[in-house]
């Protein structure tokens, strides 16, 4: 069976009436929860998952990817519309795309998030279609000692989060890499900074700290005004103009390319994407220097990459059986319940499941389109409602966000303490950004480090020899060469 | 982004930041310090928190100069006046005290109790507004979370 | 003689109604018919993991033998020490259950929940795994003899993934060094996904995984090739492979292994009706093909069976604990 009739066949299976309503459902509430601050899509699927058993499997993971890739549109319209991201993955569409909205551009910030979230979506399931079984090929070429060079690329990403100062973001970085070593170390399973609390065994879970972040602290700094002050914007006009659309082009192809790749190697994923294709942004635009004052291309950007990294990650789970995140994970289960472990045969033993699944994400990328582009007019009428009145309710979603990863209060206890600490980082004039990316970076990394030191046996010398880990390697020092040479040359702050 | 108006305060910020993140890392290394560091070629688990709680040394310390160096304006300015400091305490007290009764008051009541906070006095809205949206938002959020999606929000003293 | 006991009116009737009482309130009605409300079964980790598939499938089962609905709960966290942490502080009313396994021993040895393994009812153990060898198609060991040979030649020059430490996987790679006579490089990935791609990529020589995880790998044409199976006999899915034991070496944890248990001291009489529902639903052909189509043997036991394999398995796995290294 050659490529073509396989897709068409699985268009067949995709447009099955129930397929296509598990579709519908999944895109749905990959919406919904996408929309919430607090409540992600792993929390989501976690939820669902036994309800899933009694499905048939590809009606189950139709469902479970819609709710994956539908949860990446509607991550960014709270970063938008209240300086709160819904998911960690929205988390610098927070700069430009509230800045829009402070500048009565909320519609059109929406709009464009809405349509480079399509654009790469569907890009990047053609993507998916063409290439997957070679990109498999590629993600197993990264060993432990290509992780570790990755890692160590991502970091420098850090050096252009920090607002104005290298020196705070570093700082801000060397905490969250800190805070990362917080459990049972990665390697020799020893515990390390946990006082005997059982909570911490497993390390600092990303979702209390980064809602407490973002959205605590946003809240408490929001109150310092008074409550007739504290909605800033207006809805102002609903579509993108057709400058907008010039501009997002580059940005969203940029952000479709860099996400896709990112999602195929685990680790990182949607979060890591949508930041490097911020930076990447900040660097490359033609309107580099307007980036953080409502650039189009600073929500564009980064909504087109973590929509292509959550499509992205798909490809070691469907050629490999390899899942690249704790989503994929939960729908690696949902399979094997059924009695199906994907692998390198799923292909070719089933094709319905695998085409089906992939053609249904063409469908589910349509639906989203169509669903979140009048939602644009309805999402922006929350800027009318009063911030007493919202307030309370976004607390409310980030404590059931923050609950809902293990069930424990000792998480909610998290969040409020990172929601303090994140207020008065604020006060003191430090971002939090590279602190969250830290955080994420750090445990993988030190991982990657130790396996690769074991498996070679103490010697650094693969680090350099092996052709992926060299390429990042120089490209980290590229990186690195214009934020040093600029913070060495600038003025330190008065 | 840092707001241009906050730049003059930056380097006082600096210090206070500096000496905290110093303690921090002081911290972290004295804590860390019955892990086994392990040699540079088969670092142990203590290698990596310590070598960190040293560049974060380094780094306060870098922030400390900076901030002696340039001393700035009073830190006292940037924040909040005295209505807007009383809200955000406030809000802070209640988040905290959430924490601490939701266990034991669950879910329902606790939810209820941070709506009416929250709307009636950090907000100043009117009893109508207040109860209204506490009965609304904790009822509706128990229905969604704890009947549709099944978490097992904690129950405590009542649930229906 | 005695006079006999003469009680004024009030006292007997407040003697009557204290009785009545006592037949009314709890212990009584639920004596009354057990089970009587729905079975909630723990499970210490996230929804999706192989433990909360097998406590899926088999309660399934479970409930048409019991006559009440049993609900999975998910409680993670640290290792498994808060789910079997929530489980022992249970009540004993045959109310809450909780899965076991190799993760329940591991984790009391090492001290992250503060009883020992043996401390609960333990009501059955439902299924066994083999834990299987394996390596790169493109390696150049093909047997294990080859591969231990390699490794004593050379001693940690060969590589040997496994899903963390302190994991079973870690033991049994641990364990059959010491057995050989082979010192081999342990090298730790957090989960068995990420041990896989390791040693599909070729970065880790060889790796200790459940055989489930392999089986679609294990192919003609796949990316890995089985060099020994830790089972007893040979495994149904992998007949080709040799087992360990059939190379001389003994002493090396089988693999992971699944079982349901009620908090300790539970009543005789909720035991012998959750035991009886539970043999007869590991009867059920919904769950012996579950067992089939992922690779994993029955090998049920219940009663004084389940406590001894429980006893030994603490025993055996402490001593290996002790004698390796476990921040190696």
């Amino acid at each position: 069976m050659d490529t073509l009739s396989a897709i068409l066949a699985g268009f067949a299976v995709a447009l099955e009436p129930a397929h296509i309503l598990y579709c519908v459902v999944g895109v749905v509430v990959g919406t919904v929860v996408g929309v919430l601050p607090g409540l992600g899509p792993a929390a989501t699927i976690a939820l669902l998952l036994p309800v899933t058993y009694r499905l048939e499997p590809v009606s189950a993971v139709i469902m479970l990817a819609g709710i994956y890739y539908g949860s990446q549109y509607g991550g960014s319209t709270t970063s938008i519309l209240v300086r709160i991201p819904g998911e960690s993955s929205s988390m610098v569409t927070c700069y430009d795309g509230y800045e829009m909205t402070r500048r009565g551009r909320a519609g059109a910030a929406l709009g464009m998030a809405a349509i480079a979230s399509f654009v790469a979506g569907t890009a990047s399931v053609i993507g998916l279609m063409l290439v997957a079984p070679l990109l498999g090929r590629f993600a197993l070429a990264f060993g432990p000692w290509e992780y570790a060079s990755l890692m160590v690329l991502g970091l420098t990403l850090v050096a252009y989060l920090g607002g104005a100062s290298l020196l705070r973001a570093l700082a801000m970085a060397v905490v969250g890499l800190l805070l990362a070593t917080v459990g049972q170390d990665p390697v020799a399973g020893v515990e390390r900074f946990t006082f005997g609390a059982q909570t911490l065994l497993d390390g600092i879970d990303l979702v209390p700290v980064f809602m407490g972040l973002f959205g605590i602290a946003e809240v408490l700094e929001t109150m310092e005004r008074p409550p007739d002050q504290q909605r800033l914007a207006t809805p102002g006009d609903l579509l993108p103009t057709r400058q907008d659309f010039r501009d997002s082009l580059a940005p969203v192809a940029r952000g479709t390319v860099l996400g896709f790749f990112l999602g195929v190697l685990p680790g990182g994923g949607a979060t890591v994407a949508s930041i490097a294709s911020y930076v990447t942004e900040k660097r490359f635009a033609r309107n580099r220097d307007r980036l953080g004052q409502g650039a189009i291309e600073g929500v564009a950007g980064p909504e087109a990459a973590n929509n292509a990294a959550a499509t992205g990650s798909f490809v070691p789970l469907l050629t490999l059986g390899i899942p690249a995140n704790v989503v994929m994970a939960m729908m690696l289960a949902a399979l094997t319940l059924h009695g199906i472990r994907p692998g390198p045969l799923l292909i070719s033993e089933r094709p319905d499941l695998f085409w089906g699944t992939i053609t249904s994400m063409y469908l589910g990328n349509v639906l989203l389109l169509i669903l979140n582009l009048p939602l644009v007019g309805l999402f922006i009428q929350i800027l009318r409602v009063p911030y007493p009145i919202l307030a309370p309710a976004i607390v409310l979603f980030c404590l059931i966000g923050a609950y809902s990863v293990t069930g424990q209060v000792a998480e909610v206890l998290t969040m409020v303490c990172f929601g303090i600490g994140g207020y008065l980082l604020r006060k003191l004039g430090f971002e939090a950004a590279p602190l969250v990316l830290a955080l994420i970076l750090g445990r993988p990394l030190e991982e990657a480090l130790r396996q690769a030191l074991a498996l070679s046996q103490g010697s650094f010398l693969p680090f350099l020899t092996r052709p992926i880990s060299l390429v990042l390697l120089l490209a980290t020092a590229a990186a690195l060469t214009t934020p040093l040479a600029r913070a060495a040359l600038a003025r330190p702050p008065r | 982004m840092t707001d241009p108006d906050l730049r003059p305060l930056a380097a006082r910020a600096d210090l206070v930041a500096g000496a905290a993140l110093l303690l921090v890392a002081l911290g972290a290394f004295v804590t860390g310090g019955s892990l086994s560091w392990g040699t540079i070629t088969q670092p142990g688990p203590g290698f990596f928190p310590r070598a960190l709680a040293v560049l974060l040394a380094v780094l306060s310390l870098a922030l400390l100069t900076r901030g002696l160096r340039h001393p700035g304006a009073d830190l006292r300015e940037q924040w909040a006046d005295g209505a807007g400091r009383r809200r955000v305490l406030l809000m802070t007290a209640t988040l905290l005290g959430y924490v601490l009764l939701v266990g034991t008051a669950g879910y329902l009541l606790t939810t209820a109790a941070l709506f009416v906070v929250m709307v009636r006095w950090v907000g100043g809205r009117g009893w109508t507004a207040t109860l209204l949206t506490g009965a609304i938002g904790s009822a509706g959020s128990y229905l969604l979370f704890g009947r549709l999606l099944r978490v097992e929000l904690p129950a405590g003293l009542w649930v229906p | 003689m005695t006079r006999p006991l003469r009680l004024s009116p009030t006292i007997r009737l407040a003697a009557l109604a204290l009785a009545a009482a006592a037949l009314a309130s709890g212990p009584a009605t639920a004596q009354d018919k057990y089970p009587s409300q729905p079975v909630s079964l723990i499970v210490p980790f996230n929804a999706g993991g192989g433990t909360d598939l097998v406590a899926r499938a088999f309660a399934e089962a479970l409930k048409m033998h019991l006559g009440q609905a049993v609900t999975v709960q998910n409680l993670p966290g640290a290792g498994s020490a808060v789910g079997t942490t929530k489980l022992h502080g249970s009540k004993a009313d045959g109310y809450t259950l909780g899965m076991t396994g190799g993760f329940l021993v591991t984790t009391t040895l090492r001290g992250q929940a503060k009883f020992p393994a043996t401390d609960f009812t333990h009501l059955a153990r439902l299924s066994l795994e083999t834990f299987v060898l394996a390596v790169p198609a493109a390696s150049p060991y093909r047997s294990l003899a080859e591969y231990l040979d390699a490794a004593r030649k050379a001693p940690g020059s060969v590589s040997v993934g496994t899903a963390g430490a302190g994991a079973l996987t870690h033991l049994a790679a641990a364990a059959l060094g010491q057995k050989s006579g082979a010192r081999l490089n342990i090298v730790h990935f957090a989960g068995g996904a990420k041990e896989i791609a390791a040693v599909l990529g070729g970065h880790a020589a060889s790796g200790v995984f459940s055989q489930v995880e392999v089986l679609p790998h294990a192919v003609a044409g796949g990316g890995l090739r089985v060099l020994a199976t830790f089972g007893e006999a040979r495994s149904e899915k992998l007949p080709e492979v040799p087992t360990l034991k059939a190379q001389g070496i003994v002493g090396v944890p089988p693999g992971p292994w699944q079982g349901i248990a009620a908090p300790r001291d539970l009543p005789a009489p909720q035991k012998a009706t959750l035991v009886t529902a539970i043999t007869r639903a590991a009867q059920e052909p919904s769950w012996q093909a579950f067992l089939q189509q992922n690779g994993l043997a029955s090998h049920f036991l219940t009663g004084a069976g389940v406590d001894g394999f429980i006893k030994e398995e603490t025993e055996t796995l402490g001593a290996l604990l002790k004698s390796v290294d476990i921040t190696q």
